[in-house]
């Protein structure tokens, strides 16, 4: 089943800082198809936003890079750092550049908390405009259809 | 060689690459040229007798590493994005069915999309030491030119004064 238009704006109110909406628009995601197309989007969203931070000219980005920027989200945001543990971050985003794997202890809910808070951080440190944001949510829905499909 | 008296005593050998002195002549050091099919090697020679090299490892020899450039080495490689683009949604699987998680992380979105606070840092510091920018002073040849200037320009007044001077003088000398 393709990636929804409930499903995008959901997404689209988080991005946009829009919580109250996007906890509605969530709430409104009532069945295991629906909750499982919105995982896949968020999914390609994140590796669509690590794409966009971390590789420039086809080059991948360091490690040390990709630790720094962890480390600075964690310092500048504590209550989010409570949530976000470096390890796992790490290896998350290393993972989506294809650079190593993800441990097997690393449940499922981690996981996917661990990828919306990245990809909360990815979004915010791009400040992109309300142009770039659709662009970037159309890619998303792209990535998210050509897996599920 | 016999020692010579005087300072050629101390002259440094000559070695005469190629020389028929065989003391002095320099010998093939490409012992690796050995078993080279133009350079037969004999072990009648003594003093190469000891000399050979083990034959070289041909590369692809089972249990040996072919030798490789370290800067081929996969572990330095840049990896090529669309391989990485081919196994990253293999976690899928593992998250697909942990919706409750959108929930629990949303104090720390909230937290991530809040500007950061201000690090204590002024943005301008009123006790700054830096200098105010400097004067305009100028370049020092408009000075002498200016001064050039007004020196030419007093003294061709006092020169037209003068001449007007002199010239009501001789007026009053011809009424007169």
């Amino acid at each position: 089943m393709p990636i929804t238009d409930d499903q995008v704006a959901a997404l689209r109110a988080q991005l946009a800082g829009r919580l109250d909406e996007h906890e509605r628009l969530l709430d409104q995601l009532d069945t295991p198809e629906a909750q499982s197309g919105y995982i896949a989007l968020v999914t390609g969203a994140f590796f669509e936003a690590v794409d966009r931070r971390f590789i420039t000219n086809g080059k991948i980005a360091d490690n040390a890079e990709v630790i720094d920027f962890i480390a600075h989200q964690r310092s500048a945001h504590p209550v989010a750092a409570e949530q976000l543990d470096p390890d796992v971050a790490e290896q998350v985003v290393l993972h989506a550049l294809g650079k190593g794997s993800i441990s097997e202890n690393v449940d499922g809910e981690t996981l996917l908390g661990t990828k919306i808070l990245l990809l909360a951080a990815l979004i915010a440190d791009a400040d992109l405009s309300e142009a770039e944001l659709e662009a970037f949510l159309a890619k998303a829905r792209a990535e998210a259809d050509a897996h599920i499909a | 060689m016999e020692a010579e008296e005087g300072v050629t005593r101390w002259a440094s050998p000559v070695v005469q690459v190629g020389g028929r002195d065989p003391g002095t002549r320099v010998e093939n050091r490409d012992r690796n040229a050995e078993g080279r099919p133009e350079t037969p090697a004999t072990t009648d020679d003594e003093t190469n007798k000891y000399r050979r090299l083990p034959d070289r490892t041909p590369a692809g020899t089972p249990d040996r590493g072919d030798p490789i450039s370290p800067e081929d080495d996969p572990a330095d490689r840049n990896p090529d994005p669309e391989d990485g683009r081919r196994g990253r949604w293999e976690n899928y699987d593992r998250v697909n069915t942990a919706f409750e998680a959108t929930h629990k992380v949303l104090k720390g979105v909230k937290d991530l999309q809040a500007k950061p606070p201000p690090t204590g840092h002024a943005e301008v510091r009123t006790d700054t030491t830096m200098h105010a920018p400097d004067t305009h002073v100028g370049n020092p040849a408009d000075t002498v030119g200016n001064a050039i200037i007004v020196t030419l320009t007093v003294a061709g007044w006092a020169m037209q004064t003068y001449r007007k001077f002199m010239s009501s003088r001789r007026r009053e000398h011809a009424d007169n």
